[in-house]
């Protein structure tokens, strides 16, 4: 049977505070999403939503408990071990896109992929990407030359476009209106699912969560542990 | 894509602080190759204007520079004069090759009028090697020492004058512009072809002619007549001081008229006999002598500290240049830290993102650099017809030695490195969660 795209189990991040204290972010006893399976993650704000994601992508190290991306552990590595696995097996989707300005469509897309080792021929793949979000005539459009649903879109097929194991995706609409929005979840939705990719999406909205078949609520810790 | 790719579209991104930084290392390259350039071009001019002058006599009174400078480079005013029996006697000791009198005191719009005799044109090669004679350009000759009122033009005197063959010109008294005119009239019956060397400035006469000059003449004894009034400095420039009563030799070979001379150019059997020879000649009391290769050697060393000067100069440019380049990456880094973050979450590590900043501070090196050898270069070759011009040396407008080019590409590297190190440290450094987006 294969791993699933994530396995979470009893994690927890704490942050120190100004006083010189520890408060708890992230406690999360357990999370699996399966290959191909989309997930929802809602909470209100505060409740550690982002937190998880940058946990879960190696961004910041775990203090307890254990991280499986495709089944290797991203929890107990160094942070250039965590960097590798993080391009070889994550895509991340964020609420403002994060595109370079510098950089066209094509190459925004292609350097999803630079760190990733093992791509054969990343600019086809970028191209075929974009194409596949309907971007075919946007390939040497900078960021600036697009509308936001277009940069989004870019977001997106740079996110999948290295076919990662798990795609996590911060308010991926929230910056985006409703037009927008739904086309942009839709194709978010079908290519995870047509590259067998695992999906957990951060969101507050109740328009995007109902699109989830499952949605996981975090609440936020009670406890700040001193 | 690669961690280069990034970094030049950085730059791209960033194009007037790119551009200014770069320019900024451009001038202090430029200065550093420029100095490097005509250093070196004007020493192998220096050297080529030298061939054949194994060694200067000049009178008493004048120094080694000057007698040199004067015979060489047609410039500085001789002190003094020297008495024709020296010459005389120069020619008949066995390790000369050629001994050539020299008389001047003349120019013509601002080109030095040489009186000499045609084994001048024998003894003197051009900047390849070639004697003189055989630069003539067709349709001209050579004067004859007897030749009277002729005149050989070099080339650059020609073509700043005009003067070419069949042409006639009257000259102006003292090396200055500004003294009168004198009646006499030249006939140029040559023109000489480029040369590299200062004669390209020169006029040269038969030396026999320079002294039928009104006011060349020798000076009448006292209490005789003077039948040329005249109030020039005898003080000092060429003919103007009495000399010895004329034997047969002289009279034979040069006439009657000529009374002393301002130098003798002596060309050896080798330029191994040049230091003994001047040091024998050394001992008389009625003439001097300069080995011109020595006072070269000797004016580059009076030279170096003006150059070390301009040396320093650069450095100091390419030192501020290369703290623009690091406080332009610095604030560069500040304003990109969201641009890093992504690059971290992308899969980027810290060792990328350190390499991006450094490549990003030796690629604005390099960018200055290549444009500072061009400029460095295009101000050499815009200065090389002033310097022709003014001082008649040609200084070579060419490459430098490949190794010059490796050791400005070394440095430039090693500024490079070190101007970026510290905004990539920075970057390195950029946490990046924080930056990514605000946290909840």
């Amino acid at each position: 049977m294969a791993a699933p795209a994530l396995h979470v189990e009893g994690l927890v991040k704490r942050f120190r505070d100004p006083e010189g204290g520890e408060r708890t972010v992230v406690d999360l006893p357990a999370l699996d999403v399966g290959a191909g399976e989309a997930v929802a993650l809602t909470g209100e704000s505060g409740a550690g939503k982002t937190t998880l994601l940058h946990v879960v992508a190696g961004i910041l190290p775990a203090d307890a408990g254990t991280v499986l991306v495709g089944g290797e552990p991203m929890t107990g590595l160094a942070e250039a071990a965590r960097d590798r696995l993080r391009a070889r097996r994550v895509g991340y989707v964020f609420q403002t896109f994060n595109l370079l300005p510098a950089l066209s469509a094509l190459e925004n897309v292609e350097l999803g992929m630079s760190f990733r080792p093992g791509v054969a021929r990343p600019r086809e793949a970028a191209r075929a990407a974009l194409v596949r979000v309907g971007l075919a005539d946007r390939l040497g459009h900078r960021p600036d030359e697009l509308s936001t649903g277009q940069q989004q879109r870019v977001a997106i097929a740079r996110a999948l476009a290295g076919t990662p194991t798990l795609v996590l995706a911060d308010e991926p609409t929230a910056s985006l209106d409703r037009r927008n929005a739904v086309a942009c979840l839709d194709l978010l939705l079908d290519f995870a699912c047509e590259a067998g990719a695992g999906l957990l999406v951060v969101s507050h909205d109740a328009d995007t969560l109902a699109r989830f078949a499952r949605v996981v609520r975090l609440e936020a810790p009670a406890e700040a542990v001193s | 894509m690669n961690v280069l790719s990034l970094a030049w579209k950085g730059l791209r991104q960033r194009r007037l602080a790119t551009a200014l930084t770069a320019f900024s290392t451009a001038l202090g390259v430029g200065l550093v190759v420029a100095v490097g350039a005509v250093r070196s071009g004007a020493r192998t001019a220096f050297d080529d204007a030298a061939r054949g002058y194994d060694v200067v006599l000049s009178g008493p009174k004048t120094t080694a520079l000057s007698a040199t400078m004067n015979a060489l480079f047609h410039v500085d005013k001789p002190v003094d004069t020297m008495p024709v029996e020296a010459w005389l006697d120069a020619r008949k000791d066995p390790r000369v090759l050629h001994a050539v009198p020299i008389a001047v005191g003349d120019v013509y719009r601002g080109f030095r009028v040489v009186g000499t005799r045609a084994d001048l044109f024998d003894a003197i090669p051009d900047a390849d090697g070639r004697p003189l004679r055989e630069r003539v350009a067709p349709g001209g000759r050579l004067f004859a020492d007897d030749g009277g009122f002729e005149a050989v033009v070099g080339a650059y005197a020609a073509a700043r004058t005009g003067l070419a063959v069949g042409a006639s010109f009257t000259v102006t008294h003292g090396l200055e512009d500004g003294g009168h005119a004198h009646d006499e009239q030249w006939k140029v019956v040559g023109v000489l072809e480029p040369t590299g060397t200062p004669n390209d400035r020169a006029v040269f006469i038969t030396l026999s002619s320079f002294f039928h000059v009104k006011g060349h003449d020798r000076p009448k004894a006292p209490g005789a007549p003077d039948d040329h009034d005249h109030d020039h400095d005898h003080d000092e420039g060429g003919m103007h001081e009495g000399g010895a009563a004329p034997d047969d030799e002289r009279a034979r070979l040069l006439g009657d008229e000529v009374w002393a001379l301002s130098t003798v150019v002596v060309r050896l059997k080798s330029p191994a006999f040049r230091f003994q020879f001047a040091g024998d000649w050394n001992r008389r009391r009625d003439c001097s002598a300069a080995v011109p290769s020595q006072e070269i050697r000797r004016l580059f060393e009076i030279v170096q500290g003006v150059d070390g000067l301009l040396r320093a100069v650069g450095a100091t440019v390419l030192l501020v240049a290369v703290l623009s380049v690091l406080a332009s990456l610095w604030n560069a880094v500040q304003g990109r830290r969201r641009e890093i973050a992504l690059l971290r979450a992308l899969g980027a590590r810290r060792a990328h993102v350190f390499a991006v900043v450094v490549l990003e501070a030796v690629l604005v090196c390099a960018l200055g650099g290549v444009a500072g050898v061009a400029f460095g270069h295009v101000g050499v070759a815009a200065a090389a017809p002033w310097l022709l011009a003014e001082v008649g040396i040609r200084i070579a407008t060419g490459f430098l030695p490949a190794a010059v080019y490796g050791g400005i590409a070394g440095g430039l590297l090693l500024l490079g490195l070190v101007a970026g190190a510290l905004p990539a440290w920075r970057a390195y450094r950029v946490p990046v969660a924080r930056h990514l987006h605000p946290v909840d």
